[in-house]
């Protein structure tokens, strides 16, 4: 948000970084490039602290150091104080080098050893010609120093006679020494004990609001930075997987990956099962879409029976914030807000209908989780039919309705940024068959459908999940022989494939079945089915 | 219960010409066989000093001017200090802090953790280099064979302090000294490297002197804990006890001064500047006194 006394100080829009791979550098070839940070998104105000939190190796270093351009970006834009500096070369980017400033993480290792501190101080302010000569700057130097609440007469002492709480005050006073606009501040209390660690964080936190200073705080440590930033970034494998205030992260973490990096700190309390439990590490799952459901709002549409209803009651069980419950009828879903009186909000909504859907989208604008339920099957082959009414019905809800809820809803789970779709379809997605062909048709169509909007979303992080179960126990396929899987089950599957980020499940034994047997032998398979559906 | 370690009222000193600067200031630190001890305190409280004192490899303007260090039936003391060394070795040893300096950076890794394996065990190539590869099995690194022919900068901070863990344990020390072993780490790999030690340790029974600054560690990992300032022992008790109920103010202080995800505050509260003065004055008197 931009607003007149917090201006935009940084942003960056679809930010890339590839590196050249040096391992794997041929002889007489361009060196392959790998990417380091993909598509990043941020934006930071004058007097805010944006955090950039994540693992080693996610890429938050490499970001920082992009965002003031010493690596330069292979796509995307970043804007500084409203100017376009993305491509600037090294002369280009001089006059407004003295806006932006670095501290690292070892002071030991970013001021000279043989420097004394004072000349340390003053080496910017020479620089870049902001005092007259060496005196004034040393004077500077010594006001400095009192700034970051040291003793001016340490100026005369060099880096191995001070502490290592003591060099970091002195990087933070060298990195304000010329006013700059914007910090970037990279893993700079790892290095100190708890209390240098508490005084260096209420310094640059007094700073910040004193000189109006735009913070980058890049740390692996939440609890550092719950207590400083404002808004949060957060990484993995160099992407941005969740971002958002500070205190929403902490209280509704969206990712898994998120909710781990928070049960790895080490809290200051006496329990000897915390280095027992294994949340999010050994178990296989998608790390950078693995959705926690926890706290999340969700819209089921259909819910008014069958796999539907089962979701409502499976995601009301499973701690979430709200959901909506969907259908045509508003008189159908009655007893679900009944029985989740506080959880459950019942909306009516026609997917076919586009002034439904979006009527919908207006009144859910809080939607993290969105769960295209809704389908129908009208039995109908495609050449034997009296005519095509129930093949334009079946693709105006399962094709067209899917397609209309994504359209609407994608742009409020990137606001609330990023969230899941899942679409329920069918094994019958895969197959061709002599009868149900137009159920099969669009039900294919959805599957085609949910692989594109998982393309056009990848960048936003929202896991698009297809569900393609088999026969399952409802009133839709009340005419399939059986074995048919209890509607319970498939609720449970798909619960559990948000929770490890999967993009496809195949609920059931029959399913699975199907899937290995259409790999090996579709033909066969398509036949077995053939005498197996009703016809 | 046994001691696997007991220092009593030790006095150390750097001499500096004729200037002796007194470093530890009457430890006395009994470690129980199996227990992972906890030392804490902030940097220059002579943590590190403290470690070195028990690995006997302190540096030469140390002098120890008095007290003593008992290790278990037979093993030196102190007041032998030029034998050094040989009588302890493989009975004590080290996580250090620094992954990627404690290592040779020009040998593989097989190569250094042989050198430990046989000065500990003088077996067969062979057999020291399967001993290697199921230690690093161990420590859970995936594939061992690999890692061993590689050098210290292809692997990962997590995996090279899992080597550094293997080799510390490679000789079936009774005594182990873990310097900050994850203060270079981030949160999730040190929540698997604090595990890998305490699994380790409690299978083969070792005792740990866990030095850090990071209280959260401590709280998780340690069975007892002994806080450090200006070379004196202020707080000694179980984890428990200790960070329920802190006797003493340093104690509160430190705890206060940790930022916490789960009670976010307007400000900080480092600890205050006339408590580390007094804490500094209170460790001066104590030197004139003993002069006296």
């Amino acid at each position: 948000m931009i607003s007149i006394d917090r201006p935009e100080v940084i942003s960056a829009r679809r930010l890339s970084v590839a590196l050249p791979n040096l391992a794997a550098r041929r002889r007489f070839q361009p060196t392959p490039m790998v990417p380091i940070i993909r598509e990043i998104d941020l934006q930071a105000n004058k007097g805010q602290c944006l955090g950039i939190v994540g693992e080693s190796g996610s890429g938050k270093t490499t970001l920082g150091r992009t965002l003031i351009r010493l690596l330069k970006p292979t796509s995307g834009t970043i804007l500084f104080n409203g100017q376009d500096i993305t491509s600037l070369d090294e002369a280009e980017l001089r006059p407004i080098r003295d806006r932006m400033q670095m501290i690292f993480q070892e002071p030991r290792a970013a001021l000279n050893p043989r420097r004394r501190i004072d000349d340390a101080i003053s080496q910017p302010l020479l620089a870049y010609n902001k005092v007259t000569g060496v005196s004034e700057a040393r004077e500077q130097a010594a006001d400095l120093l009192r700034q970051v609440g040291l003793d001016p007469s340490l100026g005369k002492r060099y880096p191995r006679e001070l502490s290592g709480g003591q060099l970091q005050r002195v990087c933070i006073a060298r990195a304000i020494s010329i006013r700059p606009a914007l910090i970037v501040a990279d893993e700079i209390v790892s290095g100190l004990d708890m209390s240098s660690q508490a005084q260096v964080l209420n310094l640059l936190d007094d700073l910040r609001t004193q000189l109006g200073l735009c913070l980058i705080f890049i740390s692996h440590d939440l609890s550092v930075v719950r207590s400083i930033c404002d808004d949060v970034v957060v990484m993995l494998d160099g992407r941005q997987v969740e971002s958002g205030p500070v205190a929403q992260m902490f209280t509704q973490p969206r990712r898994r990956y998120t909710q781990s990096l928070i049960d790895a700190v080490p809290l200051p309390e006496p329990d000897g099962n915390w280095l027992k439990t294994t949340i999010g590490e050994t178990e296989n799952h998608n790390r950078v879409k693995a959705m926690n459901i926890k706290g999340t709002t969700a819209l089921v549409t259909g819910s008014s029976r069958g796999i539907g209803r089962e979701l409502v009651e499976a995601l009301a069980k499973s701690g979430v914030k709200k959901i909506y419950a969907t259908a045509r009828n508003i008189s159908d879903i009655e007893e679900l807000s009944r029985s989740y009186p506080k959880l459950v909000k019942t909306l009516s909504l026609d997917v076919t209908d586009d002034a439904s859907v979006n009527q919908a989208a207006a009144e859910c604008q809080d939607v993290e989780l969105l769960i295209n339920n809704a389908g129908v099957n009208k039995m109908s082959a495609l050449l034997a039919a009296d005519g095509i009414d129930d093949a334009r019905a079946e693709m105006e809800t399962n094709y067209f309705g899917t397609l209309r809820m994504c359209r609407a809803f994608a742009p409020i789970l990137k606001n609330n940024g990023g969230g899941c779709i899942v679409n329920l379809l069918s094994i019958l997605s895969n197959v061709a068959l002599p009868l149900m062909g137009s159920l099969c048709a669009s039900k294919a169509a959805g599957l085609r459908l949910t692989e594109g909007v998982r393309a056009e979303l990848d960048a936003d992080n929202t896991l698009v999940m297809a569900v393609m179960p088999g026969a399952v126990d409802t009133d839709m396929s009340r005419d399939f022989p059986p074995p048919k899987m209890p509607p319970a089950d498939i609720a449970r599957a798909i619960m559990d494939g948000i929770l490890k980020g999967e993009e496809e499940i195949f609920p059931g034994e029959m399913a699975s079945g199907l899937r290995e047997g259409l790999k090996a032998d579709p033909k066969g398979v398509e036949k077995e089915l053939a005498g197996y559906l009703p016809g | 219960m046994t001691h696997a370690l007991s220092i009593s009222d030790l006095h150390l000193g750097i001499r500096n010409g004729n200037i002796l600067t007194p470093i530890l200031r009457g430890i006395n630190l009994d470690l129980s066989e199996g227990e992972i001890h906890g030392l804490v305190g902030e940097s220059g409280a002579g943590k590190t000093m403290l470690g070195r004192v028990i690995l006997d490899i302190l540096p030469p303007a140390a002098v120890i001017t008095s007290g003593q260090v008992k290790y278990p039936a037979g093993a030196s003391t102190h007041s032998a200090r030029n034998n050094r060394g040989n009588q302890n070795r493989g009975r004590i040893s080290l996580i250090p802090q620094d992954p990627m300096t404690s290592l040779n950076p020009v040998k593989r890794i097989g190569k250094q953790m042989s050198e430990i394996l046989k000065l500990a065990h003088p077996n067969s190539s062979h057999q020291t280099h399967q001993r290697a590869e199921q230690l690093l099995r161990e420590v859970k690194i995936k594939k061992p064979e690999q890692v061993l022919q590689q050098y210290p900068h292809q692997l990962s901070g997590g995996m090279r302090q899992r080597v550094l863990i293997a080799m510390a344990f490679s000789t079936e020390p009774k005594l182990i000294i873990a310097d900050e072993p994850t203060t270079a780490l981030d949160v999730s790999v040190q929540r698997q490297v604090l595990r890998l030690i305490r699994d380790l340790q409690k299978n083969r029974g070792t005792t740990i002197l866990f030095v850090t600054h990071d209280l959260g560690v401590v709280a998780k990992i340690c069975d007892r804990v002994s806080l450090m300032h200006s070379g004196m022992i202020l707080e000694q008790g179980d984890v428990a006890d200790v960070f329920r109920t802190p006797s003493h103010r340093y104690t509160q202080s430190l705890l206060e001064a940790i930022p916490r995800y789960d009670r976010p505050r307007e400000k900080l509260t480092p600890v205050a500047e006339d408590l580390q003065t007094e804490l500094i004055q209170t460790a001066r008197e104590y030197d004139q006194h003993r002069q006296t």
